[in-house]
């Protein structure tokens, strides 16, 4: 519960006061009204005795009274309705608002986690106590507030005053006897009677300056009063001095006299110009604007013809009296301020202070609006008030101090001369009474009670039968409830506690429920007053018994609720808080809102002030006091309640109640039209992890938008235009600030070449790559040389490139920003003419400080300035779907240099009205706002010092931050005729446009490509005509051409561009032809093409080149596999020329398979064989037979031909560079194989070959190094190139024809080379090892595979020898061994006949081969069975054998082993290889 | 003995970290009462403060019913580390709740094991969703 001015003790002796009525005749009421007051008005601050008095109860026990207070009432008073009454209440509770909107307010108040800002005090509650109290009306079971006796008051200057008392005596008795039920009740039939005579100091002095006269009326006063006496009575009566200061006197004079009557009157006019100061914001004018209709029309409406009818009637109301006055202040303490402004249209609809209640009254209590009359008297009073605004606002200006005291002096008397006098009689009387009762009932009543009602249940078990038990008015129970009443009015409490408990049982025995409640309540209640709190307890369940019976046997929530009234404050007094708010709670029910609403919060109080403090049972009342205050049309305490209770709710994730919170108070603040706060609260409602169903939240989005366009427009109607220059920010959608990408130069069109699949590429993924080629760009550039400001240039700037430095645009070339949208709704939103926001700083030379250009303008003329300078996109309309996450491409056009920085988004947010995405939103059927997000992009966490890695610091990212530079020249590139897809191993002619599209010229074009075996541009003699793609020579001729070429450079990526006059002027065009080869791999491959280029003048000095990038993506198809294995030509010649001659074995196969509806390769036919080496070349082995191969599909087909080194190159003996093209040309056609493309690709697959080679075998290589020179022993170093025509069908059946090559690489003989290269399977890598282990370094040695075949071995002998074995037993064979020394060094070699390899090495296929071993060794080496020999480089001996034959038949001679060692050392002979078999028949001649 | 159940886990600093509504199997198809579900949060938040009050009371960890508004009535259950499991409902059932405490008390240790869980951090695991499911299907409302 919150705090109270007024103590538990204070607010009850308020509440039960004796009250006593006040009868006045028509010209003591004219006395008082001088002062702006009533008489009851007049007495009113003097009513609480200042002093001690002293009572004695019947007991004759002196008590001592504190602070007794008097309530007056003025007799012709009447209650209010009831209708009126409550719709006092709401109004005084509406009235009653917490002193300061924002800011002091309330104090931080901590509980456990929460710190909360709480008011502590709730001055609503006090005045709808104070006010429920006042008008409650009264019961017939209790005498707590019916009057105990009447002042009659009459002036002196009456002229019969005694006659005058006497008639308004008989008034008084009338309306007793004749009208109990009328207001005021009496509390018995004797009631005091109290006769004053009221005597204006001044009045003669008025009117006549004659003292005489003064006198005289004086002493006629004097002699009235002295009659009075006489006739009523002396302690009855008073003569009472006022208005000691004329009127004259009293407007000339300005005293700052406190003013007593101020804190009593017209409470509201006060109250409601401390609001006037406080909070003009506060209340906004047109209250009664439905949310529905557009505020414009009221603010519009300037004719009071035009306001609700509700306000007509109440102007008309009050028309006299706001005609009457000529000044316009409003009278604030009513409603009918309000009605006034529609009467006084333009200086008021924005009065600050028109009154929430007409609003209340118009929408929630509809039948009041109807009814707004008050009772005269309150009429009376405000009218009066307002006569006292006009002239100084003062109250009792005639009054001296003198005459103040005067009335305390009167009250003083009236107090204790008589009205305590009369009550010590009273009691005495009702004692006597109630003991001469107590004997008979005590004895014989409660005896026959006991006889006939004995089993009569007590307590609480009847209670629900309702009886209706009726006692006079005298009878005895209701005498000692008189007693009691009169005891605790006049503080006697424990005196008062017995009576009351005594009557408490008697009702109860006589079910009373009534009465039984109110005794209990008293009894409780005296206890409290009576008790020290320590001490006694205070007894609660009376309380609670109670309430529960005014409740539910009397139905009587009044009662009830003024019980907990004053039982709570008990409680709280007594510090029993979780009672007290059980006690509210009870309260609350269906019949008040406004009620229920206080009590809750006033329950919500008391869980904030218990010992443990229930924050969350407060929170959770708070919200049910809302919700019940804007049931009853208290939108401001309703939104005071929701938002106390958010603090609590906030930020927990209790998302369901915080929208509800949310939801709230934003409806409660748009319909008090604290439209920020509105705006502010549904902006909470779209977040990302609501638990709406998205209906709900489409709602919610709508309201929201609603709004805000609400809030704008007044804001433009408040302040003549949109706040400043910015555009309000929007909540939705997101934006994911750091996924911006940032695109400088030309957005990649797809489609925009006549070859679709060839584009710009500027996937961050791929940057290391481009780097690379841009490396290898710039160094050619500068001739081998990377200068040391290069960087790499950033095309695409992402969260993953390095931001540190700000990206460059050209004027006239498009920037593209990619962001990306996240709608955290489930709803789709609809953004329409969404643009980029940017500031933009000109560099214009010579100027010092140039102007901050922006976009985030409103003007059109202004817009369209902006719009010259920064070409920017607008994007007409953007769907978002619910929970999505798109990007979204902006393109601006920079036109000026500066420094342009990308500021963010704005767009117009509309909802869909549904969800169905055919119905398209249009301006007319939706709400939009204009608003805008901010783009702020963060760098990459700094993780480098230590200060860095503790903290969390960020570097710069300037990725929106451009600087625009002069224009460049433009490349624009496209390539005609590109296929999509190709065959592997195809080549196919491509032409290369380069339009120069910017505005200076350019040179030094190159082309840069990750896969520079992929495309040639030419370079080997003439280019043939585009389309074509292999030139024929003329005559066929089996000569070999010698090509030079420098095969070294080809390695390098980068390729020039041949350009006329070596620049490309603005809107020229070059066109270069080029050839692309498909990948020797089938599937789709990714080919990365850069072009580089630099401006002729260069302008900018940090920007040398520029670059443009493109990818293609083939798909290559499988044609041909080429496998081809060479082995040594076993020449049986001496012929040198002939010497180390080749037989090549090529496999082809067409690996393409039929398929249906794939592209598929028919057949090939195998036009040509070239081969290309600096040392062999080629002939093709049938020589007759020069027919067509075709290889159809899935068909194997050898080819078989011979390779001899070529004699004639003497470059190779030189050390130059160059390669032999030898031609086998199976066609009416020879392919000219060194030219333009074949050669090309040769070298350029080669060159790729080798960098795959010597990344491979790195490792191997590193030892081999030394054995070069054996090395190439077997070393052949050939490329079989085969060039092919393929039929192909395509996917619809169309038949093509495609040429390409393949290329074999043949390094080494028997070894099998494939066109295709083999993928190396990565070997194992052993596990890592912490501790260093010595590995024996190794000599390095030549591998065996080399070492075995050093030596090129031959036998040459007779084929056929006949001998006649009868002859001689012994055939003997000359046989010359041709020892050949393959490699670069002087060889040792030594030939050994007596060791045969068989039984060197046991090579069991031999065996196996020859079964009958033993036949064939039959025969035996003889002569010399050892040689050594020394063979230099290349050269060849032959030594001379013999071989022994016993008898005739077929013999393999090549049983001899030879040994070789390169290094004289001979342990370390090595066996060497020749497997090929010589033999030798020998025949048998003796027969014939 | 199949009413309707709203079952939450509140955290430390007073925040839900999981939420479950179970519904009577026959009732399943009809639409929640959206409007309504607010208010289960509000019920189960107000308790908080008498679950914390009669926390010190026993040394059990079932709390019995410990507040009641208009037809709900709330269960609790405190875990030793004080992660107060909530449950809402309309009809009494102690044994089925108890056990649904304990088994989903299981689970929820289970949960708080892995590393990468965040005390009073929303969960979001699924398995731990299906298996509260399971619990609720076993114990409430089946």
């Amino acid at each position: 519960m919150a705090l109270c001015k007024q103590t538990a003790h204070e607010f009850i002796q308020n509440t039960f006061s004796p009250a006593v009525a006040v009868l006045c005749s028509p010209d003591a009421e004219v006395l008082c009204q001088k002062n702006n007051l009533t008489f009851v008005e007049l007495v009113q601050p003097f009513c609480r005795l200042t002093t001690e008095v002293h009572i004695r109860d019947p007991n004759n026990i002196p008590h001592t009274i504190k602070n007794l207070k008097i309530t007056m009432r003025d007799m012709n008073m009447q209650l209010p309705q009831a209708v009126t009454a409550r719709k006092m209440m709401n109004d005084v509770v509406a009235s009653t608002q917490p002193q300061l909107v924002e800011g002091g307010r309330g104090n931080v108040v901590t509980f456990g986690s929460y710190d909360l800002q709480l008011s502590a005090s709730t001055p609503w509650y006090e005045a709808y106590r104070d006010t429920f109290l006042k008008v409650l009306p009264p019961s017939d079971h209790e005498f707590l507030s019916h009057c105990l006796s009447c002042i009659f008051v009459v002036s002196s200057g009456h002229s019969d005053p005694i006659t005058a008392f006497n008639s308004l005596s008989s008034n008084q008795h009338q309306q007793q006897t004749q009208f109990p039920t009328k207001m005021p009740r009496w509390f018995c039939p004797g009631i005091l009677k109290y006769y004053v005579l009221l005597h204006d100091v001044v009045e003669g002095e008025d009117a006549k300056y004659d003292i005489a006269q003064y006198h005289n009326l004086t002493l006629r006063a004097e002699a009235v009063y002295q009659s009075m006496k006489s006739t009523f009575g002396g302690q009855n009566c008073h003569l009472l001095h006022i208005n000691s200061r004329s009127l004259h006197t009293a407007e000339s004079m300005h005293t700052d006299l406190p003013d007593p009557w101020s804190q009593f009157l017209n409470k509201n006019n006060s109250e409601a110009n401390s609001r006037k100061r406080n909070k003009a914001r506060y209340y906004i004018a047109w209250e009664g604007a439905e949310y529905d209709t557009g505020s414009s029309s009221v603010v519009d409406d300037a004719f009071p013809s035009k306001v609700s009818e509700g306000a007509i009637e109440n102007s008309t109301l009050t028309g006299p009296i706001l005609s009457n006055s000529s000044l316009v202040d409003m009278s604030p303490d009513s409603g009918e301020g309000t009605a006034s402004s529609g009467s006084l249209a333009s200086e008021t609809f924005d009065h600050p202070l028109s009154e929430p209640s007409l609003d209340s009254m118009n929408h929630i209590e509809s039948p009041l609006s109807q009814d707004k009359s008050y009772d005269p008297e309150l009429n009376h009073s405000s009218s009066k008030a307002k006569l006292t605004d006009r002239r100084q606002g003062g109250h009792g200006i005639c009054l001296t101090t003198s005459d103040q005291d005067r009335i305390k002096i009167f009250m003083h008397e009236l107090c204790v001369r008589a009205l305590i006098p009369w009550t010590e009689r009273q009691m005495k009387i009702l004692n006597e009474q109630h003991a001469s009762r107590k004997g008979i009932s005590k004895s014989l009543f409660s005896a026959t009670k006991r006889w006939f009602g004995g089993n009569k249940p007590t307590g609480q078990v009847a209670a629900n039968q309702n009886t209706t038990v009726v006692y006079t008015s005298d009878a005895p129970e209701l005498q000692m409830r008189r007693l009691g009443d009169l005891a605790f009015l006049f503080q006697m409490y424990d005196f008062a506690y017995n009576t009351y408990h005594a009557a408490k049982r008697d009702f109860n025995n006589d079910h009373a429920w009534l009465h039984y409640a109110g005794a209990l309540e008293m009894a409780c209640i005296s206890m409290f007053m009576s008790g020290n709190p320590r001490e006694q307890k205070y007894p609660f369940h009376y309380m609670e018994s109670a309430i529960t019976t005014y409740l539910q046997s009397c139905k009587n929530p009044l009662y009830a609720t003024r019980a907990t009234l004053v039982s709570t404050e008990a409680l709280k007094s007594r510090k029993m808080y979780n009672e007290a708010a059980l006690q509210f709670i009870k309260l609350t029910s269906e019949d008040s809102d406004l009620r229920s609403a206080l009590l809750l919060e006033q329950a919500a109080h008391c869980y904030i002030n218990m010992e443990v403090p229930k924050v969350r049972k407060y929170a959770f009342h708070m919200i049910l006091a809302g919700h019940r205050y804007s049931k009853s049309g208290q939108r401001k305490h309703a939104l005071r309640s929701y938002s106390q209770a958010l603090q609590v709710y906030k930020g927990k994730n209790w998302a369901l109640a915080e929208d509800h919170i949310n939801f709230t108070l934003g409806r409660q603040s748009l319909n008090l039209k604290q439209l920020d706060n509105a705006t502010a609260a549904f902006k909470h409602l779209l977040t990302e992890n609501s638990k709406q169903i998205p209906s709900q939240q489409n709602a919610f989005l709508r309201e929201y938008l609603f709004v805000y366009k609400q809030l704008l427009s007044q804001e433009v109607s408040n302040y003549g235009s949109v706040h400043s220059s910015s555009l309000p920010e929007l909540p939705i959608p997101v934006l994911d600030n750091n996924a911006t990408k940032v695109l400088v130069g030309h957005k990649p069109q797809h489609n925009q070449d006549k070859s679709g699949h060839i584009g710009y590429d500027y996937s961050e993924s791929n940057h290391p790559r481009w780097a690379a080629l841009e490396e290898a760009l710039v160094s050619s550039a500068n001739n081998g040389i990377i200068p040391v400001t290069h960087r790499p240039t950033i095309q695409c700037f992402t969260n993953k490139t390095d931001n540190r430095f700000n990206p460059v645009a050209y004027v006239g070339e498009p920037v593209t920003v990619e962001l990306f949208l996240v709608n955290p709704l489930k709803v789709v939103l609809v953004l329409n003419e969404v643009t980029l926001l940017w500031s933009f700083l000109p560099s214009i030379p010579g100027q010092e400080k140039p102007q901050l250009i922006t976009n985030e303008v409103f003007s059109s003329v202004k817009n369209t300035l902006a719009n010259e300078i920064i070409h920017t996109q607008v994007i007409d309309e953007i769907v978002l779907p619910g929970s999505e996450r798109s990007p979204i491409q902006f393109t601006l056009t920079p036109h000026q240099t500066g420094e342009l920085r990308i500021v963010g988004i704005c767009y117009n947010l509309s909802s869909s009205l549904t969800d169905d995405r055919n119905i398209k939103p249009s301006p007319a059927n939706t709400v939009f706002v204009r608003g805008k997000q901010r783009l702020d992009v963060q760098g990459p966490r700094l993780n480098n010092t230590k200060e860095e890695k503790s903290s969390k610091a960020y570097g710069p990212d300037r990725r929106l931050d451009l600087v625009v530079q002069p224009e460049m020249p433009q490349l624009q590139v496209s390539f005609c005729n590109f296929p999509k897809s190709l065959l592997c191993g195809e080549v196919h002619a491509v032409m290369l446009q380069f339009t120069n599209i910017g505005t200076s010229p350019l040179h030094k074009l190159k082309l840069a490509t990750s896969t520079p075996e992929f495309i040639t541009l030419g370079g080997h003699g003439e280019l043939p005509k585009f389309p074509c793609v292999y030139q024929s020579v003329s005559e066929v001729s089996g000569e070999e051409t010698k090509c030079c070429c420098n095969t070294k450079d080809k390695v390098s990526s980068v390729m020039d561009i041949p350009l006329p006059n070596r620049t490309l002027q603005p809107k020229n065009t070059v066109s270069v032809p080029a050839w692309v080869r498909g990948n020797d791999i089938g599937g789709v491959h990714d080919v990365h093409f850069m072009f580089y280029y630099e401006p002729v003048t260069t302008n900018t000095p940090k920007v040398r080149h520029r670059l443009q990038r493109h990818t293609a993506v083939i798909n290559t198809l499988e044609s041909l596999s080429v496998r081809s294995v060479a082995r040594r030509a076993n020449s049986a010649h001496q012929n040198s020329a002939a010497q180390g001659s080749c037989v090549i074995s090529c496999e082809m196969e067409n690996i393409s398979q039929v398929q249906t509806n794939r592209a598929y390769v028919k057949e090939i036919q195998v036009n040509q064989v070239s081969c290309a080496s600096d040392l062999w070349s080629i002939k093709y082995l049938n020589s007759q037979d020069k027919s067509d191969i075709t290889v159809g599909c899935r068909e194997t087909m050898h080819l078989c031909l011979k390779a001899t080194k070529s004699a004639s190159n003497l470059d190779s003996v030189l050390g130059k560079q160059s390669v032999i093209f030898s031609d086998v040309s199976f066609s009416d056609q020879q392919i000219n194989s060194a030219m333009t493309p074949c050669a090309d690709f040769f070298l350029r697959s080669k060159s790729h070959n080798n960098v795959e080679d010597s990344t491979q075998n790195k490792v191997e290589n590193r030892g081999e190094k030394n054995f070069s020179d054996l090395n190439c022993a077997i070393q052949l170093g050939m490329t079989l190139i085969i060039l092919w025509k393929a039929c192909v069908i395509a996917e619809d059946g169309e038949v093509q024809i495609k040429v390409g090559q393949h290329h074999v690489i043949i390094k080494k003989i028997d070894t099998i080379f494939t066109s295709y290269p083999f993928f190396i399977i990565p070997t194992e890598k052993p596990p890592v090892r912490f501790t260093k282990t010595w590995e024996e370094q190794e000599n390095p040695r030549p591998e065996a595979e080399v070492t075995t075949q050093m030596v090129d071995i031959n036998f040459s002998h007779q084929a056929q020898v006949p001998h006649n074995f009868q002859n001689n037993k012994l055939a003997i064979v000359p046989v010359t061994l041709l020892l050949r020394n393959c490699t670069k060094t002087s060889l040792d070699i030594l030939v050994d006949t007596s060791k045969s390899p068989d039984r060197l090495n046991n090579r069991t296929e031999e065996k196996f081969v020859n079964p009958e071993a033993h036949h064939l060794t039959s025969f035996s080496w003889v002569s010399q069975t050892l040689t050594k020999v020394n063979l230099d480089a290349n050269q060849q001996r032959a030594v001379h054998m013999t071989a022994c034959f016993s008898k005739p038949g077929i013999y393999n001679v090549n049983r001899l082993s030879v040994f070789v060692t390169y290094n004289k050392d001979a342990s370390e002979m090595v066996l060497q290889k020749h497997p090929s078999p010589s033999v030798v028949v020998v025949e048998d001649v003796s027969t014939e | 003995m199949s009413g309707n159940y709203y079952f939450v886990i509140v955290g430390h600093l007073d925040n839900p970290i999981f939420e479950m509504e179970f519904c009577p199997p026959n009732r399943a198809a009809e639409p929640k009462k959206d409007d309504h579900r607010h208010l289960n949060q509000f019920v189960a938040h107000e308790a908080l403060d008498l679950v914390d009050e009669q926390v010190w009371t026993t040394n059990n960890m079932y709390l019995k019913i410990v507040d009641k508004f208009n037809e709900w009535f709330v269960s609790a259950f405190v875990t030793a580390s004080r992660m107060r499991f909530m449950m809402l409902h309309d009809v009494k059932n102690e044994d089925g709740i108890k056990n649904f405490f304990t088994e989903t008390y299981e689970m929820y240790i289970k949960h708080s094991m892995n590393p990468f869980y965040e005390i009073n951090k929303p969960i979001v695991s699924p398995a731990f969703e299906k298996k509260v499911q399971l619990y609720g299907r076993k114990y409430l409302t089946g």
